[in-house]
């Protein structure tokens, strides 16, 4: 019986060992993959254009792993980083300096992100909703502000976080890292970090505990705005325009990465760095496709199965973990 | 025997991890009684009722349902079989109509060809209704209905099914004098049909109004099944409370100090009011009373889960506005609640972590948690409270229920509170941890700390208290000091049997 009971828990183990390290797995795969298949992927240029590539998302992706640990959602993120891209793209225009096209950028996300948790918490609505609703405000404002159409000449400072390099790395990725860091070291260590995961593990003990759950929220769609805007300077920068219609599926490849990257739906923990091999994942999934030429209507149908295999992967460790405890 | 049992166990045993739910009970209900279950909160009746409905499985022992081996999977399996109960807490659709709700999940039998009548059903519950002398308009909205109205609907609902069996959980709780009349009248009604009642009821009056047996259970052990008519008020209340002081409770005298905390006339709408009373240093005040009495809400009141909305807390003489749990920890307050899952732990943390959850903003420097101060602090909390624990970086899931319950404690210790208000803290507790558990409270009020302990458990409140306060509908209607304080006051006063023993009764009554 002891025997049988132990065995059973060494194999819960090790599963939960390929749960928590899958996001390092999935890119140790892919990565053998490809390197066996192609022999364009383990070339300088192809590791830096990746690096680029997710450099993007995972900046965004340090203020949204944040967010989902903190048992909260934000559908707007795409559409917010897009309108303000057009709003730097307008400040460029009318030739303001570097420094405060920048810090407008962040203000205007650190606003709209305060507003989207504010409105969640004032009228108790679900983060689910107000985002939904406000993506599409988003949507109508950066067309009303744009025509419709991309702006161009924007200012070099942008340019440069998009294309430029310090030394021999892209800044985009060396500010990744930086975020990152940064990221890395409000959720684990401060003061901050730890009431994030206490309100997504249990709201209400973290009240009854003296945590201010309604300005934590706040604070933490203010960090993921702020992030959501360094995300659209360097997409912008990076393609030298600003869209309209960047960062329309951003959201969906956002929360794939963070959850692959070992963060659960549900929240109550969560890692900055596994997002960031999360990311990894979904652009080792493009990038992989790409140099198979794969067609990209076959890569938006490989991207979705890799989400719901994310998903269900997170259902399915929650599902173990809650096993583990019943036993317990 | 010639009356014929309709239900019977026997040996029935129940484990809640570690705590022993129901010790081998046997248990029989015969055609047409009225069985009452009495015994106080965590007896064991409701897990007996809910292994009857299929939502507990016993972990030994045998039922029979008409003589016929009976294991109901679930609620619904159970209702097919014959059982229905009136739940406590309502269950009604506030959104649709009374007679819908009477006859839920069972539109097919109004429908034709897939279509369904609701005129059909409307009649049907007023066929029902005239038949048992429920007065509730079956087309009206139960949004629109009062509370007692409501309960009538869930009563005419549990009695629509014709079961043989109808379970009743403290059906009075929110009825007034007329209709607890009429649910009477049904009772009868459906006995002399041969239906088997099993009532539970807080309210002992009730029982020898409308019982023709009671059961007693106490500490999940039944203690005796009596015909109502050979049994005194006196010997059901000492069935009920009656168990041996033992050593559980070490109660240590320690020097009574200087009022700590003093609180007057605190009040919050349509949960408590005038509420007034004061602790002192070294000093264990017990509050007594049933659960929903408001000693919870009273608490959540001082602690600001549910800020109080008139009168007046002091600390050490100055006083504090606590709007919110933060607050009160900064003025010296620290709570245990009650639901420690709802409530207490996080599930997903480690025990470090839940431990230091209500304090950790105390130590940080800029910011950052100073991290070896907190392993320090949680390690030498983890030793003091003896959590029994292979360290503090084990998830908190795999502790026993009694050792997370340490944790609580440990992290409203941590905040080096003057006054701790226990609520409930031994529930779902094993004895070993409960001794411990009491016996570092002895210690912390001789260190000069003020505690107060809510438990539904008397003997426990009893033995550890100095002072105990019962409370009733919201009010304080008794105070008691340990040395002369009888079980059977306490017990009259928790249930307010205005005719029990106590002079003391009518003067602190109202």
């Amino acid at each position: 019986m002891e025997a049988t009971v132990s065995k059973k828990r060494s194999k819960d183990d090790i599963i939960i060992f390929f749960l928590q390290n899958r996001s390092l797995l999935l890119v140790g795969l892919f990565s053998t993959l490809l390197s066996l298949t192609t022999n364009t992927f383990l070339t300088t240029n192809n590791l830096i254009s990746l690096a680029r590539q997710i450099s993007a998302n995972a900046i965004i992706g340090v203020g949204y792993t944040l967010l989902l640990a903190s048992s909260s959602v934000d559908l707007s993120a795409g559409y917010m980083m897009c309108m303000i891209g057009i709003v730097a793209g307008l400040l460029s225009q009318n030739g303001l300096p570097f420094i405060v096209i920048l810090f407008v950028c962040i203000l205007v996300g650190a606003l709209c992100g305060a507003w989207n948790a504010f409105a969640a918490n004032r009228f108790k609505l679900p983060p689910f909703l107000v985002t939904l609703a406000m993506q599409q405000i988003y949507r109508g404002a950066l067309m009303l502000m744009s025509n419709g159409s991309p702006i161009g000449n924007l200012h070099p400072g942008i340019i440069f976080m998009g294309q430029g390099y310090v030394g021999p790395v892209p800044f985009p990725v060396l500010l990744m890292v930086i975020f990152i860091i940064i990221g890395a070291v409000i959720f684990s260590r401060t003061q901050f970090g730890r009431n994030v995961i206490a309100i997504g593990g249990n709201p209400e003990a973290a009240r009854v505990s003296g945590i201010n759950v309604a300005m934590t929220r706040i604070m933490v769609s203010v960090l993921l705005g702020i992030t959501i805007a360094f995300t659209a300077l360097v997409s912008c920068g990076r393609v030298a325009s600003a869209q309209t219609t960047l960062g329309g599926d951003t959201v969906m490849d956002i929360i794939a990465a963070v959850v692959i990257g070992g963060t659960p739906m549900g929240g109550g923990s969560g890692t900055v760095v596994g997002t960031m091999f999360g990311c990894l994942v979904i652009g080792l999934i493009s990038n992989g496709l790409n140099l198979l030429r794969v067609s990209s209507f076959w890569q938006m149908v490989a991207k979705g199965v890799i989400i719901l295999v994310a998903v269900i992967l997170d259902v399915y460790s929650e599902k173990i973990y809650e096993r583990m405890r019943n036993k317990g | 025997m010639t009356i014929l049992k309709i239900l019977e166990a026997k040996n029935i045993d129940k484990h809640f991890y570690s705590t022993h739910a129901l010790k081998n009970v046997d248990f029989d209900l015969a055609k047409g009684e009225v069985l009452a279950v009495a015994g106080e909160n965590g007896a064991g009746k409701s897990t007996l009722m809910n292994i009857f409905l299929g939502i507990y499985k016993a972990d030994d022992g045998e039922m029979f349902l008409d003589g016929a081996p009976f294991h109901p999977k679930d609620p619904h399996d159970a209702l097919e079989k014959g059982i229905s109960m009136i739940h406590q807490e309502l269950r009604l659709v506030p959104s649709m109509t009374v007679a819908d709700n009477v006859w839920i999940g069972r539109v097919k039998k109004f429908s034709s060809g897939g279509i369904y009548f609701p005129e059909r059903c409307v009649a049907a519950t007023q066929v029902l209704f005239d038949e048992y002398g429920i007065d509730v308009n079956p087309k009206e909205t139960v949004n629109n209905l009062s509370v007692a109205q409501m309960q009538m609907v869930e009563i005419a609902r549990a009695i629509s099914y014709q079961s043989k069996i109808v379970i009743m959980d403290e059906p009075t709780s929110a009825l007034s004098d007329k209709e607890v009349t009429v649910l009477y009248k049904i009772t009868k009604q459906l006995t002399a049909a041969g239906t088997a009642i099993v009532f539970i009821s807080h309210k002992l009056e009730e029982v020898f109004e409308i019982a023709d047996r009671v059961t007693i259970f106490r500490d999940g052990e039944k203690i005796q099944t009596k015909v109502v008519k050979e049994l005194t008020m006196d010997q059901l209340i000492s069935g009920i409370a009656g168990r041996e002081m033992d050593n559980l409770y070490p109660k240590e005298h320690v020097p009574i100090g200087e009022v700590v905390m003093d609180v007057e006339c605190i009040g919050k709408k349509g949960m408590f009011d005038n509420i007034s009373f004061k602790v002192r240093a070294g000093e264990v005040l017990g509050f007594c009373g049933l659960v929903g009495a408001g000693r919870t809400e009273i608490m959540n009141g001082i602690y600001g889960i549910d800020p109080i909305d008139s009168g007046e807390i002091r600390i050490n003489g100055k006083k504090v506005n606590n709007r919110s749990p933060r607050q009160a920890l900064d003025n010296g307050i620290a709570m245990v609640t009650e639901d420690r899952l709802r409530q207490g732990v996080i599930t997903k943390m480690n025990v470090k972590m839940n431990m230091t959850l209500a304090y950790y903003y105390k130590i940080c420097k800029a910011t950052v948690i100073d991290r070896k101060q907190e392993n320090h602090d949680a390690q030498a909390m983890t030793q003091t409270m003896r959590v029994k624990t292979a360290g503090i970086h084990m998830p908190i899931w795999s502790l026993s229920g009694g050792n997370q319950q340490k944790v609580m404690v440990g992290r409203a210790l941590l905040t080096k509170p003057k006054v701790l208000i226990l609520d409930e803290p031994t529930r779902g507790v094993d004895v070993g941890a409960k001794s411990e558990i009491y016996q570092y409270c002895n210690q912390l009020a001789a260190e000069g700390m003020a505690i107060i302990l809510i438990s539904s458990d008397l003997p426990e409140v009893m033995g550890m208290s100095d002072r105990l306060l019962v409370i009733r509908e919201g009010a304080i209607v008794g105070e008691h000091d340990r040395d002369t304080v009888k079980p059977e006051e306490i017990m009259a006063e928790m249930f307010a049997l205005a005719n029990h023993s106590g002079k003391e009764m009518k003067e602190d009554q109202l």
